[in-house]
């Protein structure tokens, strides 16, 4: 019985008794009956295999924190003379923001009123994994007149980034999962082009992304595949309002799938192709009344030449094919419209039951000519130049709804820029949009010179003290009021346009 | 077509000819390139900074014999047989030159990502104007450049009390318990004694380097989770986005640009805060814009400042807008504001730093979108169907004294004078804006005509130091410290209710502070709402204990038990009123504050 005893006893000694952590060591964990309060306050992880919030890892030393971010912050004043000026009543009026058909949903947008963001990324990681988290708005409280939810987005974006650079020879494999933003059609070089429109689609969504890539000598291959969803739907009874940014009942659980494959020869030139499919296959969309399932299906291509000193050229076509998708949600954008209601709102038409074609092409060129003119000398941006760019996009338009059928939309532009000095640089853009080519008294145009001011040739800063006038046709009507915004052809736009416009980016 | 070629080949010439001779001022300081070369006729020859120089020595210029890297050499050498240069070296194959470039920055052509999109984290906007900011994912040069995280935040417990206002049921306690507290101390108005703690996290992320730095803040007054709704306009998010961009020192001079969203603030009484009493006695400028900062030194001890600033709104509220909580209670009718606003004033340097300026602001609409159909009789003084164009015009001076061992004392003083402005936004006065002066101030017969007068001191005193000189103490030992401050403010106006109406409040706190870790505090106001109404005026007396980690640490507790002595007439002004019978005489609070 005694040596049961003191065997017992060595088997609860020896099972107790544990080895010897660095973390012994480590008094910094405050005496608690409960969780620390700044514990996340989600599910456990599923798995039971990583480490719990707050445990230091143990390769710590590998990871770091990176903090990058951008803005574009505008005061932008529109300027136009007052009709029938009353007692007490200027004869000049100004207004912020100007009253000019720029906005960013439609084809209209030219880019030229320059519009308040703000973004912060922080992340977190080593060289295979690093978390992101993203914080995001299209405004700033202390320079808003009113308080607009939608428009601070807040923790926009929250995922994963996996970068596996030698997966196998030759191979590279990479790999977002979470919430994100997938962009497609970019016809700048590094940005969304001067109209800021991916001119295939943006897709919004919680999913995976994945790419691969493949180089075979001066060729390389790139493989792209991902799908999206959303975390919630609008519950039946929501009332569309500022506050939710108008969501609509009658927009189903939508679901992007897309896939694209490129071939690059020489880092010179890449042909790219794509497909993706959104669609709604929710019961629940049909509140009141049938409302089918509804899908929009996307085919195109590109040609980006990378062309050194010779510049960058982007050319693309797109062909969107839309069925009754009025359910289909925002998990997909169409030249910056928001789902199937943002087609027919701005390009199908409210007859067209959410069923119409675009097909679209576009081109952006850019050039310095500085480094053109001097190589084979060398030249880094790092002294007088002079910048070109052209640009254009061109949609037509297919639709259910005769008012909307047929219609060609064409906008394009060229920016010509001087850098003289590395604090100073100007430069002018013009833009003319055709809303409907087939009907001219609707076209305008507009000039904008624009002073530059930075701390340098190369700076991540800029101030830009901008001009902006325009041309307007007899029937220029694109403008948009109210809120919600909605066309309102009684409006008088705003001939003129006076901006400053910080930017920074880090 | 050969004469069009040939013109095209002349025109290359000659825009060529123009880059390669235009003079190169001095490379920015923030940028990882060097100076120009002394030749200004050589600007092709700059030398790459020492990173680049090993990256470059794979590429060679083509038909010239490699140089001494120190040597100058003319940009059309390359046409005619050169002199023999002093270390000849047999110039490099052809075939070895590459048109390649990395870091390219902004310059086109060089594309590094093949990629079919462009990554999540690119920001989603356009390319910004001009073409020469290299886009947020383009590899560029490196920089010196640093990050910074500073920030402030408060929150507290706080609860007031009195017997239930109407006779309790068995199933109900006759004392209530209110939060936010029911008392007239409403933040932000002239009743307002700051008494009341609140909550307030400001968190402001800077990057940048000595010449230009960006800066983003994320702001809220109601913490979620102690929210018992959700109150979205309590959320700021991103509030202030901003840079600041140094201008290299002049000659006894200093300027500096501000650009973005960011308030500018006037009329602090206290060393790094507004006072004693909130608002600022001369007000705060919100919205986007730009502020000028300039500086000359007259002497080694006198300074000459200089600010000017316009400031906007990014948008106006539109037309249909609800006004409610989620809006921020806007109002479709009011107009798009402007206001510009020049400063100028001067510091003197010395044992004791005297700071005084003056100050001048203007703030306008010429805004035709406001018309309304029809007028909205409910709402007097004011004519929505014909909104008639308001200003707001102030004129201001403060005056401070950093008076070393003798404390602190600041004074300010505002003249406003406001016309057809009960619609009016944007500079924000002791009053308020447009729209709260014309309810608060001058009321509502006045259809926004009135004027405002209004000064203030403060004068803050460390009886420790006093008493320890000549020896220095910086706060690392047991201390009373003294504050007195007052405020007066009077109207007049086309209402005559308001028009002659004065208001004046002053108050003392004295603070002991024994311990490294713990203080006790005691703070008195008296207030006079109403120099019509006497019975409007209040009292409120304060005491406190303090608690903090170290004599000099950045962060505090504070408990406190306030208890107010009402007229009978006292009410709460503001945005949230308080109806006399309504108010709580009583309120007990526990706040924590901390900055970095």
């Amino acid at each position: 019985m005694k040596r049961s005893l003191q065997c017992a006893a060595l088997l609860l000694a020896a099972t107790l008794s544990r080895p010897a952590l660095a973390d012994d060591t480590d008094d910094t964990t405050d005496p608690s009956l409960g969780l620390s309060p700044g514990t996340p306050s989600s599910t456990v992880i599923p798995g039971g295999m990583a480490p719990a919030f707050g445990q230091h890892p143990k390769d710590d030393q590998d990871w770091r924190f990176d903090f990058h971010g951008f803005f574009n912050m505008p005061f932008r004043v529109g300027i136009r003379s007052r009709q029938s000026p009353g007692p007490g009543e200027s004869s000049t009026v100004l207004h912020a923001p100007p009253v000019v058909p720029d906005d960013l949903r439609t084809f209209s947008h030219t880019g030229v009123v320059p519009l308040p963001y703000a973004q912060l990324n922080l992340s977190y990681g080593n060289s295979v994994v690093t978390g992101n988290v993203i914080l995001l708005a299209r405004n700033a409280t202390s320079a808003a007149s009113y308080f607009d939810p939608p428009s601070q987005a807040g923790i926009n974006d929250v995922f994963l980034s996996f970068n596996v650079p030698n997966l196998a020879k030759n191979v590279h494999f990479e790999a977002n999962v979470g919430a994100f933003s997938n962009r497609y059609g970019i016809m700048g070089e590094y940005d969304e082009g001067r109209y800021a429109t991916p001119i295939f689609a943006r897709t919004n969504g919680a999913g995976e992304n994945i790419l691969a890539k493949l180089a075979l000598g001066d060729v390389s291959i790139s493989l792209e595949q991902g799908i999206q969803g959303q975390n919630d739907k609008s519950p039946p009874q929501i009332i569309p309002d500022a506050w939710n940014d108008y969501s609509l009942a009658t927009v189903g659980t939508t679901f992007v799938n897309h896939a694209h494959v490129g071939l690059g020869y020489k880092h010179f030139v890449t042909l790219g192709g794509h497909y993706m499919t959104a669609w709604s296959q929710d019961d629940r969309a049909s509140v009141g009344a049938l409302n089918p399932d509804g899908r929009i299906n996307l085919v195109g291509g590109e040609l980006r030449f990378t062309m050194g000193r010779f510049g960058h050229l982007f050319v693309g076509a797109a062909h969107v094919n839309a069925d009754k998708s009025a359910s289909v949600g925002r998990t997909v954008e169409i030249l910056n419209t928001r789902g199937g209601q943002g087609l027919i709102d701005f390009y199908l038409g409210p007859n067209s039951n959410g069923t119409g074609k675009l097909t679209t092409f576009a081109a952006q060129y850019d050039l310095s000519l500085a480094r053109l003119l001097r190589y084979p000398d060398l030249f880094e941006g790092d002294g007088p130049d002079i910048f070109i760019s052209l640009f254009g996009i061109q949609t037509l338009v297919k639709s259910n709804d005769p008012a909307f059928d047929g219609v060609t939309k064409r906008k394009f532009g060229a920016m010509g820029s001087y850098s003289l000095l590395p604090w100073l640089a100007a430069t002018v853009r013009y833009d003319r949009v055709q809303p409907d080519t087939g009907d001219d008294s609707k076209t305008f145009s507009t000039v904008s010179p624009a002073l530059l001011f930075r701390t340098g040739w190369q700076a991540h800063d800029q101030i830009a003290l901008q001009y902006s006038h325009w041309f307007y046709g007899a029937n220029t009507n694109v403008l948009r009021a109210g809120y919600p915004a909605v066309e309102d052809h009684s409006i008088v736009p705003d001939k003129d346009m006076v901006s400053l416009t910080a930017s920074f980016w880090w | 077509m050969a004469r069009r070629l040939r013109r095209l080949a002349q025109t290359a010439l000659l825009v060529s000819a123009t880059l390669s001779t235009l003079p190169r001022a001095v490379h920015a300081q923030g940028a990882a390139l060097p100076a120009a070369p002394a030749s200004p006729a050589n600007d092709d020859d700059a030398q790459p900074s020492q990173e680049q120089r090993s990256a470059n020595e794979e590429r060679s210029k083509p038909s010239e014999p490699e140089t001494n890297k120190d040597t100058v050499k003319p940009s059309n050498a390359a046409a005619s047989p050169a002199a023999a240069p002093e270390l000849p070296v047999p110039a490099p194959p052809t075939s070895q030159v590459r048109d390649e470039l990395d870091p390219a920055g902004y310059v086109p052509g060089y594309r590094k990502s093949m990629g079919l999109g462009i990554a999540p984290w690119v920001p989603r906007v356009g390319s910004v104007p001009g073409g020469f900011t290299p886009s947020f994912a383009a590899p560029s040069p490196t920089s010196d450049w640093s990050f910074n995280f500073t920030g402030y935040m408060s929150a507290a417990l706080r609860t007031s009390w009195s017997p239930r206002k109407n006779d309790a049921s068995p199933d109900q306690h006759t004392t209530g318990y209110h939060s936010p507290p029911q008392t007239a101390d409403q933040y932000g108005t002239f009743t307002g004694t700051n008494t009341v703690p609140g909550s307030w996290a400001d968190m402001t992320f800077q990057y940048g380097n000595r010449y230009v730095t960006g800066y983003v803040s994320i702001a809220t007054y109601d913490p979620s989770r102690a929210a018992s709704y959700t109150n979205p306009g309590s959320q700021y998010l991103l509030n202030n986005v901003y840079m600041t961009v140094r201008v290299p020192p002049l000659d006894h001079a200093r300027l500096a640009f501000t650009v973005g969203a960011v308030p500018n603030f006037y009329g602090a009484l206290e060393q790094y805060g507004v006072g004693a009493y909130a608002p600022y006695v001369i007000g705060y400028v919100p919205g986007v814009g730009e502020t000028a900062n300039f500086e000359y030194d007259l002497s080694q001890s006198l300074t000459l400042q200089v600010e000017q600033g316009v400031r906007g709104v990014i948008s106006s509220p539109p037309k249909g807008i609800v006004n409610n909580n989620s809006t921020g209670f806007a109002n479709q009718n009011w107009p798009a504001s402007w206001v510009h606003h020049e400063h100028i004033g001067f510091l003197h340097r010395g044992e004791i730093q005297v700071q005084g300026a003056l100050h001048y602001f203007y703030n306008w609409s010429m805004d035709d979108r406001t018309a309304q159909p029809v007028d909205d009789t409910m709402t007097i003084g004011v004519d929505e169907a014909h909104p008639k164009d308001g200003h707001i015009s102030e004129l201001g001076a403060d005056f401070r004294v950093l008076g070393g061992r003798f404390g602190y004392l600041a004074a300010a003083g505002a003249y406003v004078r406001g016309r057809d402005s009960a619609l009016l936004t944007g500079l924000n006065t002791y009053g308020g804006t447009g729209v709260r002066l014309f309810k608060d101030w001058w009321g509502q017969n006045s259809h926004g005509n009135g004027t405002l007068a209004v000064v203030g001191a403060e004068y803050n005193l460390s009886i420790g130091t006093l008493a320890r000189y000549p020896l220095a103490f910086y706060g690392e030992g047991p201390d009373l410290i003294a504050m007195v401050a007052f405020q007066h403010a009077q109207t007049t106006s086309d209402d005559a209710a308001f028009d002659g109406r004065a208001r004046n409040k002053f108050g003392t706190e004295w603070t002991y502070r024994m311990l490294s870790w713990f203080g006790i505090g005691a703070r008195f106001d008296h207030v006079r709402p109403n120099s019509k109404d006497p019975d409007e005026s209040f009292s409120v007396i304060t005491p406190k204990l303090y608690f903090k980690s170290n004599w000099t640490s950045h962060d505090l507790v504070t408990v406190q038990y306030a208890r107010w002595f009402y007229g009978s007439h006292t009410a709460a002004q503001g945005t949230d009123p308080v109806a006399h019978e309504n108010l709580d005489n009583q309120m007990l609070s526990v706040a924590f504050g901390m900055w970095w």
